[in-house]
């Protein structure tokens, strides 16, 4: 008697055991998962009857940056500058000068100016006036048109169809800047520009003041 | 050395340069546009000073050298216009000499 007593009850925890495990979760197949970084962050969950056993996520690269960002170019990286592996080309045409701050250019006239040119340029970050030169010029232009060879807020010095120089200052509006602070363009009024000869490379400069 | 060309709204080129502005172009683009230039403003003077004539200028610029020629021209008529004073516009207009 004892002994079938104890043999249902051994049936009995065996079929609970039995039962617990039936009840077990069935296992899923593993998977593996790529991701590559993206501008916005990303959730990355296993298919539909499978569970992750791992997610491998791309190196950050000059490659990858590129392809998220158009702009990242050497182009617009500050020359000898390394970011993730591109060095930059940039020269903003900028520097000191005795200490001094300053950012030039050169521009080339298709044909004279019919209407005020704007400048643009890096921000300076202090206060600084434009200047305008006629770049690599010694003497008066064989042009009949005459020219504007230095040009500076508010006055400039142009070269008349008869090779005599003029002091330009009852132009006050020879260069306009605005605000000079943090300001990163000038303004070549209509007035001055109209002045300036077609061909001729004009070199322009900001220093700080 | 950044390098780029300035457009107006119709798409002309205005001007080349280096630094910010501009579409950016190549440095390779950049000397040929200048080149270019350069070679049109010469050819303009020289028509100008009657140094050539128009069948010296390469057949695609003929249109653009002289119209720019007769810009000048006119520039240059209106600039003795404005030279003339008062007194002596009057003087021309009552039949006096110049």
């Amino acid at each position: 008697m004892s002994y079938n007593t104890d043999l249902q009850t051994n049936n009995n925890e065996l079929q609970t055991i039995l039962n617990a495990i039936n009840a077990l979760p069935e296992v899923l197949p593993e998977q593996s998962k790529t991701a590559t970084p993206s501008l916005s962050s990303q959730i990355i969950t296993p298919d539909s009857g499978k569970t992750l056993s791992s997610v491998q996520v791309s190196a950050i690269t000059k490659e990858l940056l590129a392809n998220l960002d158009s702009d990242f170019i050497a182009d617009n990286i500050a020359k000898d500058v390394d970011l993730f592996g591109l060095v930059g080309t940039l020269e903003s045409g900028g520097g000191t000068i005795s200490g001094r701050k300053f950012v030039s250019g050169e521009i080339t006239f298709s044909e004279t100016p019919t209407s005020e040119i704007i400048i643009s340029h890096d921000s300076l970050g202090v206060k600084s006036e434009p200047m305008v030169f006629l770049s690599g010029y010694a003497g008066a232009p064989s042009s009949h048109t005459g020219a504007l060879i230095i040009a500076r807020r508010g006055s400039g010095v142009y070269v008349n169809s008869s090779n005599r120089f003029t002091l330009l200052s009852s132009l006050s509006v020879t260069i306009d800047c605005n605000d000079y602070v943090y300001d990163t363009s000038f303004t070549i009024k209509s007035s001055s520009a109209t002045k300036m000869l077609a061909g001729k490379t004009y070199i322009w400069l900001r220093i700080e003041r | 050395m950044r390098y780029y060309a300035q457009y107006n709204d119709y798409g002309k080129l205005i001007a080349i340069g280096t630094g910010p502005g501009g579409t950016k172009i190549t440095e390779s683009e950049y000397n040929t546009l200048l080149t270019e230039i350069r070679e049109k403003a010469a050819l303009v003077d020289q028509l100008y000073n009657g140094e050539i004539t128009i069948d010296d200028v390469p057949t695609e610029w003929q249109e653009e050298i002289q119209r720019r020629v007769d810009e000048r021209i006119a520039m240059e008529l209106e600039a003795e216009n404005q030279e003339i004073s008062a007194e002596e516009a009057l003087n021309i207009i009552l039949g006096g000499e110049a």
